[in-house]
């Protein structure tokens, strides 16, 4: 097997790469403007509606427990399992790469067993971590020198301090997302769940004292 | 907060100049469906979001709407690039020019100004949520009509993209929306 697949694409490591950034632009050429449309018009909104109908009326009556065993178990076994399997077989050697670029993004998340944490409207919001504040503090004094740069680029005082303030607020911003996650979706810092369960800016509370101010 | 990169989010380029389709396009960016009202639409629908997983969901869609809206603005700008007088006037854009120049304003395909009416926040999410994805359907179709208006394959490329990235949207709405539907009440395992 492995000798006649070589036979067969002698060239295969010489292959041109396809461009990452053109690839997903293409998908959409074959398709017509119809097909897309039906995938997710079925699924998010014929979930939501058929519960909470079935269940007030059957539950009490006959099948309190079969039911929501069911729905969950027979879905997220099938749909995932089907797709990775059939398609990497049948096409793996037409469009390598368009395949697995389409089927994450696409394909729905599982049906939740489990809930992923949530929080309602804290009203005990939690305080800001100092590292935060200091962070604020330093961006802000870089952002206000970039705007009297973007007018005095000749300033080399100016220049120098942003160049520090900007070294800093680096290392300052790398220890503060190894304990809080990432700050934004591109840092590689910090477990990136935190990203979603930290606190949100408008859910932090702030202490009136402890003041920190930046040397400039 | 918001930080700005200097790029796109992708490559935007036209085959030429082509006045009319520069006007069609403003449909996306100051129109009722555009990505200027989607990105207002999300960001400020997450204060009364309660579950991370829809703050993050909200912040993330409504950031990448204002990508998408610097695409637009960048696509009509190549589009109307060195455009001359009778160009505009056949194009039926000379008034738009009068007021407006060769930047992209926030007006729809037929100039009508941009008005916050076009969004809504119910302080629900499951009501925020089902607007979101009938605005996510609603912008799918404006880039499928837009389509329909060029030949031009660059242009094309940039405008499928944005469509696709449209159902994507309609995808994790419908999916946090499921979520909602299912955990709100209960504790989380």
């Amino acid at each position: 097997m492995i000798e006649r697949f070589d036979d067969r694409f002698p060239n295969l490591p010489n292959r041109p790469t396809p461009n990452p950034i053109e690839r997903p632009i293409e998908k959409p050429i074959e398709n017509p403007i119809n097909k897309p449309i039906e995938r997710p018009i079925q699924k998010p909104i014929e979930k939501p509606i058929e519960k909470p109908i079935q269940k007030p009326i059957q539950k009490p009556i006959q099948k309190p427990i079969e039911k929501p065993i069911q729905k969950p178990i027979e879905k997220p076994i099938q749909k995932p399992i089907e797709k990775p399997i059939q398609k990497p077989i049948q096409k793996p050697i037409e469009k390598p790469i368009q395949k697995p670029i389409e089927n994450p993004i696409l394909k729905p998340i599982e049906s939740p067993t489990t809930c992923p944490p949530y929080t309602m409207p804290n009203r005990n919001k939690p305080q800001a971590d100092p590292a935060l504040v200091r962070i604020m503090q330093y961006q802000f004094a870089i952002y206000d020198i970039a705007l009297y740069l973007d007018t005095h680029p000749n300033d080399t005082r100016a220049l120098t301090t942003r160049q520090r303030l900007a070294s800093e607020l680096h290392e300052m911003t790398m220890a503060y997302e190894e304990k809080h996650g990432p700050m934004n979706l591109f840092s590689h810092h910090g477990d990136y769940a935190k990203y979603v369960n930290e606190p949100w800016p408008w859910d932090i509370r702030f202490s009136k004292e402890g003041k920190i101010n930046v040397d400039i | 907060m918001w930080i700005y990169e200097k790029k796109t989010q992708i490559p935007v380029k036209v085959s030429g100049k082509d006045v009319r389709m520069a006007k069609n396009v403003l449909e996306q960016y100051g129109g009722a469906d555009g990505e200027l009202s989607a990105s207002l639409r999300y960001l400020t629908q997450r204060y009364a979001m309660p579950i991370n997983l829809g703050k993050a969901v909200l912040t993330d869609i409504g950031t990448e709407e204002l990508a998408h809206l610097e695409i637009v603005a960048t696509l009509y700008s190549k589009l109307i690039e060195g455009a001359t007088k009778q160009e505009l006037i056949d194009a039926g854009f000379d008034a738009y020019y009068i007021d407006h120049g060769f930047n992209p304003f926030y007006v729809n395909a037929a100039g009508n100004p941009h008005t916050v009416t076009y969004i809504q926040t119910k302080g629900d999410p499951v009501v925020d949520m089902y607007e979101d994805m009938a605005a996510e359907q609603k912008a799918r179709i404006t880039y499928e009509h837009l389509l329909k208006m060029t030949d031009d394959p660059h242009v094309k490329n940039v405008l499928k993209y944005l469509r696709e990235r449209e159902i994507v949207h309609f995808q994790r709405f419908g999916e946090t929306l499921r979520i909602i539907n299912e955990c709100m009440g209960k504790s989380a395992k």
